[in-house]
C-alpha cells in the first residue's frame, strides 16, 4: 500500500467481469491504482466509462470487487470520499445552479467553494436552471459537484469536454493542486503534463 | 403531406406517447373497474342531460358543470403540447406557414381532441333551437332564453376552457377552483342563469388578476427541496392527481346525496379506497425521480434505506391538501378515516416493493375489511 500526502490512496479491481447484454467489456479484471494520476485511454466502448462507473460504486460488477483504500465502494460510506464527473451522471436539470450547489454541499457536509465558482465562471449563472447551461457550463458545474467535498478519489470522464480556454486552465490548475488521487478518462492528454501519471491502456472487446 | 396533416401526425405522436406514459395506470383501471368503463363512456350523455335541462336541481346543476368543465379542462391541457407541437416547436416555427394558418390549424386541432366532448353539447344546442324554432314567434323571448340560458352557457363555458387550456398558461384558479367551492354550500341562492352569469365574471376576473405565486425562500432544506423543486418544475402529474381526486369526490358526492342512507356508508367507502390509491400514486413520481438521476443519487453518500424514508415522508405530506379537500366535502365518518389510511399505507408498500401490482395489497385488505365487516353483522 502507498502512502501519499497523509493520507491511504488505492484504488483495486479485484477479477471484475461485466457484461453488456452479450458484450464482455470486462473479464476478470485485476488492477491496483496508487498513482495520484491515472489517465485511461483507449477507444470508442473500450469501457472507459464503464471503468470509472465501477471505481465510483455507480454500477455493481456482474461478477467481482471493486475497493478504495480496502472499502467497498458500493458502501454509503465510501461514497463520501469519491467524486464523479461524467455525462452518465446526469445532474437535476430543474434546479438552478444554486439550489444543486446548496443540495450538493447539504449532502456531502461541506462548504461553498467561491474560489473554483469563480474560476469556472460559474457565479453568473447561480441563477439559471442546469438544464438551460451550455454544454460547457454543464460540464464545469458537473466538474465542481465532484470537487466539492475534496474527495480522496476524484474520477472524470472526458474533463475537458466542451471547456473553453479559460475553463481548461482552470482545470489544470485544479488538477496539478488536487490533493487525492485522480482518475481522468479522456482522449486528449490532459494530465500528461503532471508528474507521476500512470497511462492505462484499455482496448474494444468484440461481441461474443 | 400538407401543414394540417404534419400538424395532425405530430399531435397523434404526442398522444401516442402520452397514452404509452400512461399505460401501467390503465392497466390498472382496467383491472380494477372493467365494469365501469362502458358506465364511464356514458357519463358525458349523462351529464348533457343534467346540464341541458331547466328543470335539474340546482346543487346537482352546478356540480355536474364544474365536473364537466374540470374533465375538459384538464383533458386538453394534457393534449396541449400536442397540439401547439412544442417538442417541435423550433422546427414549426421555421416553416414559411403564415400566422392566420397556423392559428386556423392549432383551432382545428382543438376542435379535433376536445371531440365529442365540445361537439356533443354543440350539437345539442343547435338540436334544441331547431326543435324551438316554432316557438320562436310564439312564446316571449325570456322564456325562450331561460330555456336555451342552460345549454348555451354550457357550449360557452366548454369553448372557453377548451382553447384556453391549450392557449392561456395562467390555470382557472378562481373560475375552476374557488367558485365551484364556494357555490356548493349556496346553490340555491341564484338562478341556473345567474350562475352562469358568475361564472362568467369570476373567468373575466382571473384573466385581469396575476397567478397566486408564492417564492420557496430558503425552505424546505435537502431532498425535501429537491423533491419539492421537481414537482413544481413539472406540476402537471400533481395538478392532474388532484383534479383527478376532486371529479372522484365531487362525482361520488353526488351519488352520495342520491343514494338511501343505509348505502351512503359503502359510496363513502369505495370513495376512500379510490382516494388512497390516487393519492399513494403520487410515490410513482418519487420513484421515478430517483430512477431518472439514479447514478447521481447513488454517488451520494446516503443510503437507499434512507433515500426511500425521504420519498415517503414527502409523498405523505403532499397527501395533506388532498385530504383537506375530502375533508370539506364532509363525506367521510370516522371508520372512513380509518379504511383511507389503511389503504393509503398498502398502496404505498404496494408501489415500493410490487409497482406493477401495486393494488393487489390494497383490494386484498378491502376484501379482508369486507369480510370482517360481513361476520360482524
Amino acid at each position: 500500500m502507498i502512502k501519499q500526502q497523509g493520507s491511504l490512496r488505492l484504488l483495486e479491481f479485484e477479477k471484475i467481469s461485466h457484461y453488456y447484454q452479450n458484450r464482455c467489456v470486462f473479464n476478470d479484471f485485476c488492477i491496483k491504482i496508487s498513482e495520484p494520476m491515472v489517465l485511461i485511454s483507449g477507444p470508442n466502448g473500450s469501457g472507459k466509462t464503464t471503468l470509472l462507473m465501477l471505481a465510483a460504486g455507480l454500477i455493481t460488477p456482474d461478477a467481482g470487487k471493486v475497493s478504495f483504500n480496502q472499502q467497498s465502494v458500493l458502501t454509503t460510506e465510501s461514497k463520501k470520499h469519491i467524486g464523479i464527473s461524467a455525462s452518465k451522471v446526469a445532474l437535476p436539470g430543474f434546479l438552478t445552479v444554486a439550489e444543486l450547489l446548496d443540495f450538493h454541499q447539504r449532502q456531502f457536509n461541506c462548504e461553498p467553494n467561491e474560489h473554483w465558482l469563480t474560476q469556472f465562471g460559474l457565479k453568473q449563472y447561480w441563477h439559471t436552471q442546469v438544464d438551460n447551461l451550455s454544454l460547457g457550463n454543464y460540464k464545469k458545474l458537473s466538474l465542481l459537484t465532484a470537487v466539492l467535498h475534496q474527495p480522496k478519489l476524484l474520477l472524470l470522464d472526458e474533463p475537458a469536454n466542451g471547456l473553453d480556454d479559460k475553463a481548461r486552465l482552470a482545470l489544470n490548475l485544479l488538477l496539478s493542486d488536487y490533493p487525492g488521487q485522480v482518475i481522468i478518462a479522456s482522449h486528449e492528454a490532459i494530465a500528461s503534463e503532471h508528474q507521476q501519471v500512470r497511462h492505462i491502456q484499455l482496448q474494444r472487446s468484440e461481441p461474443a | 403531406m400538407n401543414y394540417w396533416q404534419f400538424r395532425l401526425r405530430l399531435y397523434n405522436e404526442s398522444l401516442k406517447q402520452w397514452l404509452d406514459s400512461i399505460k401501467q395506470l390503465s392497466m390498472g383501471i382496467v383491472a380494477l373497474f372493467p365494469l365501469a368503463l362502458p358506465a364511464l363512456i356514458l357519463l358525458p350523455f349523462i351529464a348533457w342531460g343534467i346540464l341541458a335541462d331547466t328543470s335539474s336541481e340546482n346543487t346537482l346543476y352546478l356540480n355536474t358543470l364544474w365536473c364537466y368543465l374540470l374533465f375538459i379542462y384538464s383533458w386538453m391541457l394534457i393534449q396541449r403540447h400536442g397540439v401547439l407541437a412544442t417538442q417541435h416547436r423550433y422546427y414549426v416555427d421555421s416553416l414559411a406557414v403564415t400566422d392566420v394558418k397556423r392559428r386556423w390549424c392549432e383551432t382545428g386541432l382543438i376542435v379535433y381532441s376536445a371531440n365529442i366532448l365540445l361537439l356533443g353539447p354543440l350539437c345539442l344546442m343547435l338540436l334544441m333551437i331547431y326543435g324551438a324554432a316554432d316557438r320562436f314567434f310564439t312564446f316571449p323571448l325570456l322564456h325562450i332564453v331561460e330555456q336555451l340560458a342552460p345549454i348555451f352557457g354550457l357550449v360557452v363555458l366548454v369553448s372557453y376552457y377548451s382553447v384556453s387550456a391549450v392557449r392561456v398558461p395562467k390555470l382557472p384558479w378562481l373560475s375552476l377552483l374557488i367558485l365551484p367551492l364556494a357555490a356548493i354550500s349556496m346553490a340555491d341562492e341564484f338562478a341556473k342563469t345567474q350562475w352562469l352569469v358568475l361564472w362568467c365574471v369570476a373567468i373575466i376576473i382571473e384573466r385581469q388578476l396575476p397567478m397566486p405565486s408564492f417564492s420557496l425562500g430558503n425552505w424546505p432544506k435537502g431532498l425535501f427541496r429537491l423533491q419539492l423543486q421537481a414537482d413544481l418544475q413539472n406540476p402537471r402529474s400533481e395538478g392532474l392527481r388532484f383534479v383527478g381526486l376532486l371529479l372522484m369526490t365531487i362525482m361520488l358526492g353526488i351519488m352520495f346525496n342520491g343514494v338511501k342512507h343505509e348505502a351512503q356508508s359503502y359510496v363513502a367507502g369505495f370513495l376512500s379506497f379510490c382516494a388512497a390509491l390516487l393519492m399513494a400514486s403520487s410515490l410513482f413520481d418519487s420513484q421515478a425521480l430517483l430512477r431518472l438521476y439514479q447514478p447521481y443519487f447513488t454517488s451520494l453518500p446516503i443510503s437507499r434505506y434512507v433515500l426511500q424514508s425521504y420519498c415517503l415522508l414527502y409523498v405523505a405530506v403532499k397527501a395533506l391538501p388532498g385530504l383537506l379537500l375530502l375533508s370539506y366535502f364532509d363525506l367521510f365518518s370516522a371508520m372512513h378515516w380509518a379504511l383511507w389510511l389503511m389503504f393509503y399505507v398498502t398502496s404505498l408498500v404496494g408501489i415500493l416493493y410490487r409497482p406493477i401490482w401495486f393494488f393487489i395489497s390494497p383490494i386484498i385488505s378491502a376484501i379482508v375489511v369486507f369480510l370482517l365487516m360481513s361476520l360482524a353483522h
